[in-house]
């Protein structure tokens, strides 16, 4: 079962706690907002199952039995093979809040996650930089990209954009669409950013939300 | 030359829900026996939201000298069997089962681990491991060494160790806390690599285990 979009998840950080001015903020953007900070963090997961273990939807399964103090789960992504990796899955959490994740990082807090049947797992502790989490597209291409500098993540195009918290000049973009036909279109129209200059890499491929039904 | 420091980061690759097990095991006696032991500066178990898993890092201090005598121990014909090394390898297959392991030249100002010691800087670590265009491996050394050379790392976080891989063009960078209070702008001071370096970067948040005795004393 998909979850339901969340709330925006804000925490605010006084400005008497900041030791980062704006000239040292270059891949943190913080935002002013009437005196507080806003920063909005997610963890994002590639997971690689096994087709001798767990399959796409074997590890939805698993990460929906995961309890987090500190991260909602939002969606578990499908990743659509014929476009990139497989059995694969993106896993998309949102922090609770800033104490959370520092107390869950002391206690463990997601590292008894069950691994059996999983290859392996890829992590990325990220921020929002630009738009807004495609909650209800049935088909996105995922493109993590390395770029020049943090500054040419933050450009028009994807309906969301990510960067990499501890190395800002790397991040996710999220290109929605209704369903695939619909991506299709919009790949058609000149959709992605593997061909921009600035960019050092680019890796692209097509993911949904996981059908209620048992997967492969 | 044969006494100069050199670093050895092990990346090695768990099996599925082994890590506190293959944790127990790695430091648990020394795996190698004089005169060519290494120092084993840390075992780290990954953490989950940002890195690769499972996986658990080693890092090892030596020298060219104690790295070749080792070898030549390890693969030479007239050497005699290690029985500790070969226990501790047959446990630990059922807990890892590969990996990719790194030799590391340490940057300028690298703290030396006795220093350490006398001041831990805590248990918590952030490793940034960046892969550089060829040739560009020393010059990012460089950069970073300047970074930290020039204060611009502030807050609870301290520079670790800053080093550079032999055989690839990587560098790695540790910075340590002994807690994960603002682990959101640890970073901020390497934020923007110069352009030409054509850095791609895996940041790895990682948890000292308890035979790392550089990075923490006992009730920290």
């Amino acid at each position: 079962m998909r979850r339901a979009p969340t709330r925006l998840t804000r925490y605010r950080i006084p400005y008497d706690s900041l030791t980062v001015n704006e000239s040292d903020a270059v891949g943190v953007r913080v935002e002013l907002l009437g005196g507080a900070v806003e920063l909005d963090l997610w963890s994002i997961w590639e997971v690689w199952g096994d087709t001798d273990g767990k399959t796409r939807g074997g590890m939805r399964n698993v990460l929906n039995a995961v309890r987090s103090e500190a991260w909602e789960l939002v969606d578990v992504h499908a990743s659509a093979g014929s476009t990139g990796p497989w059995p694969h899955v993106v896993a998309v959490w949102r922090a609770t809040s800033a104490d959370a994740i520092e107390r869950a990082l002391s206690t463990g807090d997601l590292d008894e996650f069950d691994e059996s049947g999983i290859v392996r797992g890829r992590s990325t502790l990220m921020r929002g930089v630009r738009g807004a989490y495609p909650d209800q597209a049935r088909a996105i291409r995922y493109e993590r990209v390395v770029a020049s500098d943090a500054a040419a993540l933050d450009v028009e195009g994807p309906d969301f954009v990510l960067a990499d918290v501890l190395c800002p000049w790397q991040g996710i973009a999220m290109w929605g669409a209704s369903d695939f036909e619909a991506l299709s279109v919009r790949e058609h129209s000149g959709m992605g950013w593997v061909q921009r200059d600035a960019l050092v890499e680019c890796v692209g491929w097509w993911v949904s939300p996981m059908p209620d039904r048992e997967i492969l | 030359m044969s006494e100069q420091r050199l670093f050895m980061v092990e990346d090695v690759w768990l099996r599925a829900g082994q890590a506190s097990a293959y944790l127990a095991n790695m430091g648990s006696k020394p795996r190698h026996e004089p005169p060519h032991a290494w120092d084993l500066v840390g075992v780290f178990n990954q953490k989950r939201i940002a890195g690769e898993w499972p996986s658990a890092v080693n890092l090892w201090q030596m020298s060219w000298s104690s790295l070749a005598g080792r070898m030549r121990h390890q693969f030479g014909n007239d050497a005699p069997r290690e029985e500790v090394f070969e226990r501790w390898w047959t446990k630990s297959s059922g807990e890892r089962s590969a990996g990719w392991d790194r030799v590391l030249l340490p940057g300028e100002g690298c703290p030396e681990l006795f220093d350490l010691q006398a001041k831990p800087l805590g248990r918590c670590l952030i490793q940034i491991r960046t892969a550089v265009r060829p040739g560009a491996s020393i010059a990012h050394l460089a950069w970073l060494e300047s970074v930290i050379s020039d204060g611009n790392v502030q807050g609870p976080w301290s520079p670790f160790l800053w080093m550079r891989a032999v055989h690839s063009s990587e560098t790695f960078l540790y910075l340590a806390g002994h807690s994960w209070s603002g682990v959101e702008l640890a970073t901020r001071a390497f934020a923007s690599p110069p352009a030409a370096f054509k850095a791609r970067a895996t940041a790895s948040l990682l948890h000292s285990w308890d035979r790392s005795r550089y990075l923490f004393s006992d009730g920290q």
